[in-house]
């Protein structure tokens, strides 16, 4: 009688543990996708590069490639990482690139290991520079998307031509599409858009 | 004595299947390439059911429609924290869904010939090319919510949008709207 009541135990917790594990462990994100909606074109051809500086990440506390926390039937927290493996910083410069060439407009990513420009490579070029102080979902019943990002926008001889920031944090019903729509409020900016698209 | 015996093998059975599922068309499927196959029955039928005109038009059209990546991006809604085997699931179907379109308009005779192409960015591909097609129709997709069928002629300067009969019944009646909009577009000129 002991022994089933254990079995019983041990199969409820399995049952939990495989229900919370399954999904909760092991979760990541693909925020490659979250391509922001872009009104308006240029033909100028816009290279993107995007500086990953949220503290946790600067300090060595969470990796590269960490976007969030999803937490199990407790409230224990699971990390969350990019589905591409990649630092989260080069899954949205992909998604930004996209969004751009989706209208028609040229656009390339940049390696951050060119961290420090801060101006268009190419003749009559420009640079969208997006840094990320904050990104990151946190997962139990409800998503919730923090996020602190700016944007800035440089051309060919360095001059900025526009910066804005923009922070939130808010219950989501999607991470990916309130990603989505952060980048595409920060990119349809007065500022952004006007130097950007002009 | 029963039930507590039975106990422990519910909540394996409830591990184990992990509650997956696919459904398409109100019909569930245990796994994503059942489903994918139900949905080409479908596509299949609904192409047969397609109305072939009287008479074409000359020259070739192509028909421009999204990779599966822009799909997962731009046309699947994403609420909650899917499973990526789930996106994936539902950006190939969208995928087939408007891949098929060629098909159908292959199968009308609207033009004497239909070529198709998958692209990451149709709009970009559909200006590329234009001049060298009779037509060239592409499917634009913005965001979930903001998904249509355009078309350019050699010489336009603007698109013209491919509109579907809202009255019609869903399946072939709706895809022969669409072909009807295309041809009153060519009929109509730059």
């Amino acid at each position: 009688m002991r022994f089933t009541r254990g079995a019983i135990l041990l199969c409820f917790v399995g049952s939990l543990g495989g229900c919370a594990g399954t999904a909760a462990f092991g979760r990541t994100e693909n925020y490659e996708s979250a391509w922001p909606a872009i009104s308006g074109y240029t033909a100028s051809n816009i290279d993107v590069l995007v500086l990953d500086k949220r503290p946790y990440v600067l300090s060595n506390d969470k990796k590269q490639s960490f976007v969030g926390l999803m937490r199990g039937g407790f409230g224990n927290p699971f990390d969350i990482y990019t589905t591409s493996g990649l630092p989260l910083s080069e899954d949205i410069e992909h998604a930004v690139v996209k969004g751009l060439q989706n209208v028609g407009i040229k656009s390339d990513g940049i390696s951050a290991s060119d961290g420090g420009l801060r101006q268009a490579k190419s003749t009559n070029g420009k640079l969208l520079l997006i840094t990320l102080t904050e990104w990151k979902d946190d997962t139990f019943t409800t998503p919730h998307f923090e996020f602190n990002i700016l944007a800035e926008v440089y051309d060919e001889h360095g001059m900025q031509l526009g910066s804005q920031q923009l922070q939130g944090s808010k219950a989501v019903s999607s991470t990916i599409e309130a990603g989505r729509q952060a980048l595409s409020d920060l990119l349809a900016s007065n500022s952004v858009s006007k130097a950007l698209l002009n | 004595m029963r039930s507590p015996k039975l106990l422990p093998c519910l909540f394996a059975l409830m591990t184990l299947s992990g509650c997956a599922s696919y459904s398409y068309n109100n019909e569930k499927y245990s796994s994503a390439s059942d489903a994918l196959a139900g949905q080409q029955r479908y596509l299949e039928g609904v192409a047969n059911d397609v109305a072939v005109l009287p008479t074409s038009i000359s020259g070739t059209a192509i028909v421009i429609t999204p990779s599966k990546e822009t799909c997962e991006a731009l046309g699947v809604t994403k609420s909650g924290a899917p499973r990526q085997e789930f996106i994936d699931y539902a950006a190939t179907n969208e995928q087939y869904e408007f891949a098929n379109f060629y098909k159908y308009l292959e199968k009308s005779k609207a033009f004497s010939r239909v070529e198709s192409r998958i692209v990451d960015h149709p709009l970009l591909e559909a200006r590329n090319v234009s001049a060298s097609y009779v037509a060239t129709i592409y499917l634009h997709m913005v965001s979930p919510s903001q998904v249509g069928w355009y078309m350019l002629t050699p010489g336009a300067k603007e698109p013209k949008q491919i509109n579907f009969d809202a009255t019609a019944a869903p399946g072939a009646p709706k895809i022969n709207s669409w072909i009807k909009s295309i041809v009153d577009n060519m009929s109509k000129g730059n």
